[in-house]
């Protein structure tokens, strides 16, 4: 994208920025005489890659037997009437917290394709990338965040399969951590500093730079240096500042991050709560080690009780800090896993891909907690009752974030572009909002 | 007139400072090739002459541009002592035979050709290697480019066997009408959102027959034409209309012959933006893939008499791609100083244009640099893809293999092939990687601990050899024995030293 261009497309941003204040305000007017509720500030995505099993997670089927259950049952909440995995007793204790979708359902069984469709409500194929959910919500937020750190910052890899920020600026484009938030030290390169300078040392270096920069009488007639000057002093002032502190997880105390669990997601879990309080807007944790073909159920015994601990340790934290409200989460993977369990050679109690139904937890920013939406059939194989779509599960996002999905996208080209396809059909995730939104 | 543009020039050069690390006081011979054409043109329009860029600049452009890479300490000694008068075209003749030159210019194709193993192209590890090492071969050997075209536009085969066959396989929409505008911007350069939907169409009928099947090899395709028993009237871009009235004509194999044979003035328009684009950042036209059919006020070439003499030259010689660099590397518009003296000379292309180095260049210098190189692996599942160390970014054949420091400098995902989505624009995170990242740091370390064996001046000259290409001035010299005095020890005053230059618009720009 050349300058021009760039800078059209932020004087667009700006104008359906404008716009999106307005139509907020407009529906907040359809919500007839409630008072008006602010939109959730910052947004958790917990992205469960590879796709997890529904069964062991948000949607049980203890009776459909052995050849699809592997023997596990379900548990119940602090809820009458919810039930879930055995493996998740953690959450179990904090299902008045969050909302569990269980009508899930696409038509893609491609790891890339259906987190495409997950991230962006579009199937590719058109020429055009759309980007993520993150970097839409990272521009149109960008008229209200302040801080230094990136807007969409993923803990701690990119999910690597198509260009998160699409067609938006690079600006949007996750900041994917790197590093390991378990490790004795969280080192974000580029915000952790590299040795141990002092203070004047930098003053004195920073004075040799210009001392010996040969460009320093262009800049003012070009803007490609123009634009790397700002960049400079942009990183510098995150260099001297303090906002990189949101990634030092040891001025957390060793209790709080006992409870989030001495795991690399877990520790992405309390990493996520403290970018939460700089006013980050978007967060993605990319679980990883879910794509479970093989033994299924023995990796269940690992990564189950991360998610359950780490996830539970979240809401309860973020409820406790009064953030809950302010912070929307959302947690799915791209899809589920057959409910058929693949007991043969080589998967030895494998599930693989499975697109036509899953499940998908929503919990603050608008969400009230303790429901459910859509049910599955017996074995969990195909939505029983209100089948949700993924533009379904990203129009209440954006909607609870105080975005209009059907807003115009501003991209390069110039096209005529909305945030999501926009429908005409009820937003079904209404029911799972609070009364007050 | 020639005289009177001489005096100009001296003039001009007068006025600048001798001082300069940048320019030399000379002149250009302006009375053959590209130059007569751009001195002629200048003068037309009133734009002062360019004084020439000093040596270690000139072989610095030379070593980026051709191969990719900065030229090493060496290089730039043995280059600047260098006293014969035609020290340059001869080493811009090196530099096009460097091992490194094919690879860097098969980077360029693969970003238009959107070489990528997976989404949304998914060509798959298999033909990401055979399609990406058959263009890299061919660049090397020179082979015409209007044969490696006309073979891509009409060849069938398996994409896992038949290289070439990966054209149309590379395209994230098959639809006829997504086959033709991928034809379009590709060998045409002209962006489709910008023609009249029914030329869309019409071109679309000629890529109508393109078939695709499967294997029993996994995700191997089968590109094919299937011989429909159809009339077919069908007016390509220029307005012939074509008449396929028997199932056995191929309608591609006519749109491949009128483009590269009978009407070749768009391809050879496209392809001579295109490297215009690769060595200056922008194309002959304002931008080199978005070329209006007929030219348009505002979408017009920066000068007619330069686009018409690369148009000739790429035809009489062969359409070979060497060729072409070397005709334009070797003109005043490469080699003419930056920064402008004049701001106007920056756009008829009479002062070099500055922008920030490609991701791949930028990565690959500093691995050059430190002797460190980063690591790349790929995501997909099978087959995994490793790549050995020491292995240059430049080089990576598959645009889905990446790390952070890649994606951060603006790599193209190479999902649609135009050249917006190379980005080189400078951004907060660059800079916090390039000042403080913790990886980065322990590179330069090791770069500085090799410095040891140096005397402290011997040090500070090897430094200015190896990151920015040339000899520290005096003045630098002397601002360098000032700040040892107040550090607290001569290594870091080194250390800093490093951290300045890598940090610094000579080091990361093209200038």
């Amino acid at each position: 994208m050349n300058r021009r261009e760039f800078l059209k497309m932020m004087a667009l941003c700006g104008a359906y920025g404008a716009l999106d204040r307005m139509s907020g305000g407009l529906f907040a007017a359809a919500a007839a005489g409630k008072p008006q509720r602010q939109p959730a500030k910052s947004v958790i995505e917990i992205w469960v890659w590879g796709g997890p099993s529904h069964l062991e997670t948000f949607d049980p089927k203890p009776n459909a037997g052995k050849a699809y259950n592997g023997g596990y049952g379900d548990i119940p909440t602090n809820v009458p009437g919810i039930r879930i995995s055995e493996f998740m007793p953690k959450l179990a204790q904090h299902a008045d917290k969050y909302s569990i979708i269980r009508s899930m359902n696409h038509h893609t069984n491609g790891h890339e394709t259906a987190t495409y469709l997950m991230q962006t409500g579009r199937m590719p194929g058109d020429g055009i990338t759309y980007p993520a959910i993150g970097a839409v919500i990272a521009m149109m937020k960008s008229h209200s965040y302040k801080g230094k750190l990136p807007p969409y910052i993923a803990l701690t890899s990119n999910k690597g399969r198509f260009s998160e920020n699409g067609f938006l600026s690079d600006r949007f484009k996750p900041l994917a951590t790197g590093s390991n938030p378990n490790a004795a030290k969280f080192l974000v390169d580029g915000f952790t500093a590299p040795g141990d300078m002092e203070a004047d040392h930098l003053i004195k270096r920073a004075e040799y730079a210009r001392m010996l920069d040969t460009f320093s009488s262009v800049p003012g007639s070009c803007r490609e240096l123009l634009e790397f000057e700002h960049a400079g002093a942009a990183a510098q002032t995150i260099i001297e500042g303090s906002d990189a502190k949101a990634f030092d997880l040891n001025l957390e105390s060793p209790a709080m991050r006992d409870r989030y669990g001495r795991n690399k997601f877990g520790q992405c879990c309390l990493a996520a709560r403290r970018l939460v309080e700089a006013g980050v807007p978007y967060i993605t944790i990319n679980a990883s080690g879910w794509d479970t073909h093989k033994k299924h159920f023995e990796s269940m015994q690992k990564i189950g009780p991360e998610l359950d601990q780490g996830f539970a340790a979240l809401l309860e934290d973020l409820s406790e800090r009064k953030l809950l409200d302010s912070t929307l989460i959302w947690c799915t993977g791209e899809f589920g896993r057959t409910p058929k369990v693949d007991y043969g050679e080589p998967w030895n109690g494998g599930r693989n891909h499975f697109c036509h139904c899953f499940s998908t937890v929503v919990a603050g920013g608008g969400f009230a907690g303790g429901r459910v939406l859509g049910s599955s059939d017996a074995c969990g194989e195909r939505p029983a009752s209100s089948p949700v779509s993924p533009v379904d599960l990203l129009w209440s996002i954006y909607e609870l974030a105080g975005i209009n999905p059907a807003a115009k996208l501003p991209n390069p080209r110039n096209l005529d572009l909305t945030i999501l396809p926009v429908r005409k059909t009820p937003n079904k995730l209404r029911t799972l909002y609070r009364e007050d939104v | 007139m020639r005289i009177f543009s001489y005096a100009c020039c001296t003039i001009m050069l007068l006025c600048q400072l001798h001082a300069s690390p940048f320019r030399q006081s000379a002149y250009f011979d302006n009375t053959r090739g590209l130059n007569r054409i751009l001195f002629d043109f200048w003068t037309q329009k009133g734009i002062n002459f360019p004084a020439p860029a000093s040596d270690a600049v000139f072989l610095r452009r030379v070593a980026l541009t051709a191969a990719g890479r900065l030229p090493t300490a060496n290089e730039v000694k043995t280059f600047l002592n260098d006293p014969s008068p035609d020290k340059r075209s001869r080493i811009i003749e090196k530099f096009l035979h460097d091992p490194g030159y094919a690879g860097m210019q098969a980077m360029r194709f693969a970003d238009m050709l959107r070489i990528k193993s997976e989404f949304p192209i998914n060509l798959w590890p298999n033909a990401v290697q055979l399609w990406h090492r058959t263009i890299h071969d061919e660049l090397a050997q020179d082979r015409p480019l209007n044969r490696i075209f006309y073979e891509m536009l009409t060849v069938s085969g398996s994409n896992f066997r038949v290289p070439h066959a990966n054209f149309f396989r590379a395209s994230a929409d098959r639809s006829p009408q997504g086959l033709a505008k991928m034809v379009l911007l590709t060998v045409m350069g002209i962006n489709p959102g910008k023609i009249p939907p029914e030329m869309i169409q019409n071109t679309a009928l000629f890529f109508s027959r393109i078939r695709y099947k499967s294997t029993y090899e996994w995700k191997e395709e089968i590109v094919y034409t299937d011989y429909l028993p159809i009339e077919l009237h069908a007016a390509l871009p220029d307005g012939t209309v074509k008449k396929f009235t028997s199932p056995a004509d191929d309608p591609r194999i006519i749109f491949a012959d009128w483009l590269i044979k009978e009407n070749p003035a768009y391809f050879c328009r496209a392809m001579t933006n295109r490297v215009w684009h690769w060595i200056f950042g922008r194309g002959i036209y304002p931008v080199a893939d978005d070329l209006p059919l007929k030219n348009e006020p505002g979408n017009e070439p920066f000068s007619a008499e330069v686009q018409n003499f690369l148009n000739d030259e790429f035809i009489k010689n062969n359409c070979s791609l060497r060729h072409l660099y070397r005709v334009i590397m070797n003109s005043a518009a490469f080699q003419a100083a930056f920064p402008a003296d004049f701001p106007e000379q920056t756009a008829y292309f009479a002062a070099y244009p500055v922008r920030r180095l490609e991701a791949e260049l930028l990565v690959d210098a500093l691995a050059q640099i430190t002797g460190s190189y980063d690591r790349y692996s790929s995501v997909i599942s099978e087959p995994f893809t490793f790549l050995p160390d020491h292995f240059r970014a430049v080089d990576i054949a598959d645009g889905s293999i990446s790390n952070g420091v890649l994606d951060t400098f603006g790599r193209p995902p190479r999902d649609a092939g135009t050249f917006t989505e190379r980005n080189t624009a400078s951004t907060d995170s660059q800079n916090l990687y390039l000042m403080n990242s913790a990886t980065l740091f322990k590179r330069t370390n090791l770069y500085c601990r090799k410095l040891r064996k140096h005397k402290r001046q011997k040090a500070f000259e090897q430094i200015y050899l190896d990151i920015l290409s040339r000899y520290p001035t005096a003045a630098e010299y002397k601002i360098f024995e000032n700040y040892i005095r107040t550090s607290p020890n001569p290594g870091a005053a080194l250390q800093d030293t490093v951290w300045v230059l890598i940090n610094s618009k000579e080091f990361l720009f093209h200038h």
